[in-house]
């Protein structure tokens, strides 16, 4: 026989036992449905996971007594982690390890290096019973960055009047600042703000304005991008060729290192750098690798819910395993007499293979129906857009071929080996 | 009697159905139970939690709230409770007890010449000791006079990490704040064992308090307070009164009791568990179909039984309860199967654990296996199985006895 004459039987005998096959489908149906809408659901997940970002490559460098983010993870088990032997001294992150790092490390295209500060203006007044010098909604205090110059052109802000400092007059002390469009608005309204002084509270201390940023726009918010918000608040913020807090001092908590390519190694190069020269006083992160960390630890959940989601599937594909081997049986006599007109073996098993698959192909493609009817739901439930993707279609409908072609094996075994003297002699 | 016979008779009649059918439906009914088992350990547990110290424990945050671009935030630090204003509360006030400030603390700890980054250390005087009630493996807390003399407590997990046993009284612990700061230490004086849910919900990962080193420390900013039992109303009362009275109009008090602060987090192992209460309740629907179809099989398999038994005087009624009957049998049957494997996997796995990956706070121990579960999912297969069975039972019933004899 040929295939499309199988496949018309196949469906001659679904169709004669309509209820009993509409049945198997819809269960099958909602088996991938569940599967499908799980998938999504991670997929959608993982999308705000975005490993795939070129902004996930990039490191960070800081001491090991600096990193905090084991305080921040709380599904941590352990209530310590070791830092090495406490009188080691400490890699200070200095200009000058900059400098070493670019030359022996050919992949780092550039090196960040800021630390956020603020302070409060000279002679603002001070409220009673203010135990703080610095809060974000008060007008006299001012968001500052200190850092190297190629933070500003890194982040895309753009200078509208006067100049940026060099690294020369980062290097030199010299108390230069370029502000951000809304702090000129603040600070100086209806003045040129180059030239003018901006003093603070702490130390007498000072800075001369030397440039303006361009107003940033608003921009939608992108999850995977870290700079995303520090861009934002661009406006709004003073960057700072000297650190009014410790005017001696030229080093940093944190060292940014920006990749040439996307070479998703980076990290590792990096690391095996500094562990050759720095034994382990430094941590090196990677937004990628602490994403991944953090799915390690989500992977109990995970399991746990994939389990229970591919339990509808099981519990349909064993509804068609029992069904085709009641319709083997009932069918015994015909397909005696079949077998007596010369019908092979071969053809009789291929019969009744494919009508599982049919059977598990059509629940399938049921099941993507009714998750993409669905997908309205499952967008307001995750907050965001979440339609099914072809890939996870592609793998749903495998499961349900995969899983029918399994549980159809047995049946169809079963109903070729039908002997058809035996067979005939049933009543 | 009789009828149950026949069931039985027809089951033997098909081993590998049955078996089939029966495995459906208990995998369906092992993930109910699972889901139910977890609901219900966490239910008690919570419940248990804040029986005991619910009407005791007060947590109390002060805060100010500020408008900026993104929305509302809220600022702590500018407005507190003074050390002194708070003793003369607990001196005036027959309803509160003792209170605590809870000052988390970001340091590194020292011990034997290594340098550990430490996670859940407090700076907390000898009222914390009173306030909140702690369950010691060896020692005490320190007392007020021990206050300048820099002891501490660490938890059993704390001990375990740094020494490797908790025999560990008398010995030291280092603290430094940042890597070039002298080193002060500390004198272990007890050791005590993980705190109920409620505590660790209500303050955090506890696992070293020690004695205070700044007297900022001693600022009431974010504290717990402990009044008597029936008391409890009228402490809230008079602590909004002194908040209102010390740091003026525009400080806010956000003050809970235990439960509430158990509800917060329910809020959110609550949205978990019902998306997995969803994923069962799949599949419990998925292996209901199949009961459905393998039952409207076996009556067409049985037409011309039916027919006779018809015949022979059985009326529509009987016929149609034997198979309603059968059908519940065979979903019992399967719920039993997966109750067991429930029970199995309960005691291979500690499931209730699986809210861990969030929060330390929810690493507990095995909640064991609850009664109550087991009820719900049975009851739930054999409503199943009755409510699946109708329809067969229908069909079955209302088969013309000749029309059937003569298939």
């Amino acid at each position: 026989m040929e295939f499309s004459q199988l496949l018309r039987w196949s469906f001659r005998q679904i169709r004669t036992r309509f209820l009993e096959s509409l049945l198997i489908i819809i269960a099958i149906g909602i088996g991938v449905a569940v599967i499908a809408g799980v998938g999504t659901l991670f997929i959608a997940g993982s999308r705000e996971f975005n490993l795939t970002h070129p902004e996930q490559n990039i490191v960070t460098l800081e001491a090991k007594e600096d990193d905090y983010s084991f305080i921040s993870h709380s599904s941590s088990q352990t209530p310590v982690i070791p830092l090495g032997l406490a009188n080691a001294k400490k890699v200070a992150l200095t200009p000058a390890l900059i400098a070493e790092l670019k030359d022996a490390i050919p992949e780092i295209n550039e090196i960040l290096a800021y630390e956020y500060h603020g302070s409060r203006l000279k002679g603002a007044p001070r409220p009673e019973n203010e135990a703080f010098s610095f809060r974000r909604d008060d007008p006299y205090s001012i968001d500052l960055i200190w850092g190297l110059p190629n933070i500003i052109s890194f982040l895309g802000a753009e200078i509208e009047q006067g100049d940026l400092y060099t690294i020369e007059d980062f290097l030199n002390n010299k108390n230069f600042a370029v502000i951000g469009h809304d702090v000129a608005e603040r600070l100086f309204p209806e003045q040129n703000p180059l030239g003018q002084l901006i003093e603070f509270e702490y130390n007498d201390s000072y800075l001369t304005v030397i440039g303006v940023l361009k107003e940033i726009p608003k921009e939608e918010p992108q999850f995977h991008s870290q700079f995303f918000w520090l861009r934002q608040e661009l406006n709004n913020r003073v960057f700072t060729s000297v650190n009014i807090y410790q005017t001696e001092a030229k080093a940093f908590r944190e060292l940014t290192l920006i990749p040439k390519s996307t070479n998703t190694k980076f990290a590792a190069i990096v690391r095996d750098y500094i562990t050759a020269q720095y034994g382990d006083s430094l941590t090196v992160k990677s937004s990628r690798e602490e994403r991944q960390k953090e799915l390690e630890l989500a992977k109990p959940m995970l399991i746990f819910i994939g389990s229970l989601s591919s339990l509808a599937l099981f519990i349909a594909a064993l509804n068609i395993l029992n069904l085709m081997l009641a319709r083997v049986l009932k069918r015994t006599r015909s397909i005696g007499i079949t077998k007596a007109l010369g019908s092979s073996r071969k053809n009789i098993f291929w019969q009744y293979l494919l009508e599982s698959l049919t059977l598990g192909l059509s629940g399938g493609i049921l099941g993507l129906l009714l998750i993409m009817l669905a997908s309205p739901l499952l967008a307001s439930f995750m907050g965001g857009s979440s339609t099914i993707t072809s890939g996870t279609a592609f793998l749903s409908l495998g499961f349900a071929f995969l899983v029918s072609l399994l549980f159809g094996i047995y049946p169809a075994i079963k109903a070729a080996s039908i002997n058809p003297s035996s067979a005939l002699k049933l009543e | 009697m009789e009828k149950l016979n026949f069931i039985f008779r027809t089951i033997k009649q098909k081993p590998l159905r049955f078996l089939l059918t029966a495995l459906q439906i208990s995998l369906g009914v092992l993930a109910a139970t699972l889901i139910f088992n977890i609901y219900f350990g966490f239910n008690k547990l919570t419940q248990r939690s804040a029986q005991s110290l619910g009407k005791e424990l007060l947590k109390v945050e002060i805060y100010s709230e500020f408008v900026y671009d993104n929305g509302v935030g809220r600022s702590m630090g500018n407005h507190f409770l003074s050390a002194e204003s708070m003793q003369e509360l607990i001196e005036n006030s027959p309803e509160i007890i003792s209170a605590t400030p809870i000052n988390s603390s970001f340091t590194m700890l020292v011990v034997d010449n290594m340098l550990y980054r430490a996670m859940g250390t407090y700076e907390a005087g000898a009222a914390f000791g009173k306030t909140i009630p702690l369950d010691f493996i060896v020692g005490s807390f320190y007392t007020e006079t021990e206050e300048d003399e820099c002891k501490t407590v660490i938890s059993e997990n704390m001990a375990l990490s740094l020494f490797g046993t908790t025999d560990v009284l008398g010995k030291t612990i280092g603290d430094k704040p940042f890597k070039e700061a002298p080193t002060t230490f500390y004198l272990i004086t007890g050791v005590f064992k993980k705190p109920p849910l409620v505590i660790n919900t209500m303050i955090g990962n506890m696992h070293m308090i020690y004695t205070p080193k700044y007297p900022s420390s001693n600022r009431f900013i974010n504290f717990i307070v402990r009044t008597t039992p029936e008391g409890q109303q009228k402490a809230i009362e008079d602590l909004k009164d002194l908040i209102f009275k010390e740091c003026g109009p525009e400080a806010i008090a956000d003050i809970k009791n235990a439960s509430e602060s158990l509800n917060e987090i329910r809020q959110f192992t609550d949205i978990f568990l019902k998306i997995l209460g969803v994923l069962a309740f799949f599949a419990v629907v998925v292996s209901s179909i199949g009961i459905l179809s393998i039952m409207l099989v076996n009556i067409l398999e049985r037409t011309r039984e039916i027919g006779i038994r018809r015949s022979l005087g059985t009326s529509q009624r009987a016929v149609f309860f034997q198979i309603l009957i059968e059908s519940m049998v065979l979903s019992l049957g399967g719920g039993i199967l997966g109750v067991i494997l429930a029970f199995i996997i309960t005691c291979l796995f500690n499931v209730s654990n699986i809210f861990a990956v969030f929060n330390e706070i929810f690493a507990l121990p095995n909640l064991g296996f609850n009664i109550e579960a087991v009820l719900v999912s049975l009851a739930l297969s054999c409503v199943v199985g009755g409510l699946f069975g109708i329809y067969p039972a229908y069909q079955a019933a209302k088969l013309p006895p000749v029309e059937a004899l003569q298939e």
